[in-house]
């Protein structure tokens, strides 16, 4: 009984085989068919192809237009991302400075001075070396 | 002697068959360099007002073009000298045209016709007429020197590998050609002119 399931399924696992040799085949050959259609032109003319030249042109000027645009927003997001740089600023220093009345978001140095006079000079130099380790001061 | 008076001749001369028949031949130079020619003949009409004769340097064969033509997929193309030699036959009889700026092809109007077209070397010229009293407008724009060109209108063109980055066209039909700027042309070297009549040559000569 064992024998003859055995050599059922060798007989199967053969003709699967022959199967898939068989539709790598028809595959192969309708590529060639594809391919040999494709190898003959209706009609060509050696003039230069103007359609395509304008198609690349007005590829290439938005292409251009895209390239300008993006640069333009990267030269604007340069202060945006170091505004919100802040992310790397201990919240404890942005606290202290909420209380001397400084906001991140419109910082300028000699606002800062003004804002740190009350503090010492240890936490001056701190807060400034934060600041600056966030990129806020320059 | 003028290009296609010259293939007239030439072709003639060799088949040794009586007018308005056609005639084809290979003469091999003494460079080793193949000849095709072919001609049809039309009959002599002195000072007929409906032909000029023209003549010009269709395109290159086994030669690249230098921009892709029109159909072609953006691909630049080769046409074979054994395809050319074959297709010969197919531009007798077919019809010269032009288009409004000098820019490409409109095949409704055609304004001459081809008679004769000869390999030689890797230029393959044609000859014939156009027909100038139809057409007054031609005359004095194809007279600047320099400035005109051809370009072939193919049907039923083979590639023999559309993958390839040039094209090479094994076999193709040519269906007709135009008169354009060379600027426009895929083939920058093509180029075109009107033939001087003997006749009007003669008249200066005898003036003098």
């Amino acid at each position: 009984m064992k024998d003859e399931l055995g050599s059922t399924v060798e007989r199967l696992a053969a003709a699967a085989g022959l199967l898939e040799q068989a539709v790598e085949r028809l595959a192969q050959r309708q590529n060639d068919f594809a391919l040999d259609a494709e190898a003959s032109i209706g009609r060509i003319v050696a003039t230069v192809e103007r359609q395509r030249e304008a198609e690349l042109e007005e590829k290439l000027a938005a292409a251009e237009a895209q390239i300008a645009e993006l640069k333009a927003a990267a030269a604007h997001s340069v202060p945006a991302e170091v505004t919100h740089g802040r992310k790397t600023l201990p919240a404890s220093m942005v606290n202290l400075l909420a209380k001397q009345g400084v906001t991140v978001d419109a910082m300028e140095a000699g606002a800062v001075d003004a804002a740190l006079v009350s503090l010492s000079v240890e936490q001056r130099i701190a807060v400034k070396s934060q600041l600056m380790q966030a990129g806020l001061l320059g | 002697m003028g290009h296609s008076e010259g293939l007239h001749r030439r072709s003639f001369g060799l088949a040794g068959l009586p007018e308005r028949t056609s005639s084809r031949d290979g003469l091999r130079g003494g460079a080793g360099l193949q000849m095709r020619a072919m001609a049809v003949e039309f009959p002599v009409v002195h000072g007929h007002p409906n032909r000029l004769p023209f003549e010009g340097v269709l395109t290159l064969v086994d030669v690249a073009s230098d921009k892709a033509p029109s159909g072609s997929r953006g691909h630049r193309v080769v046409l074979t000298r054994s395809a050319a030699e074959t297709a010969l036959p197919s531009l007798l009889g077919m019809a010269v045209d032009y288009k409004a700026g000098w820019d490409g092809h409109d095949a409704r109007q055609k304004c001459g016709i081809i008679t004769s077209a000869e390999i030689d070397g890797q230029k393959l010229t044609v000859a014939g007429y156009l027909f100038a009293r139809d057409f007054p407008e031609m005359e004095a724009k194809i007279q600047v020197d320099g400035a005109m060109g051809m370009s072939y209108e193919l049907a039923d063109a083979h590639v023999a590998d559309m993958r390839a980055q040039v094209w090479t066209l094994t076999r193709a039909t040519f269906t007709g050609a135009a008169i354009l700027l060379r600027e426009k042309a895929a083939y920058r070297s093509t180029s075109f002119h009107l033939k001087r009549p003997v006749n009007a040559g003669r008249r200066v000569a005898v003036g003098r």
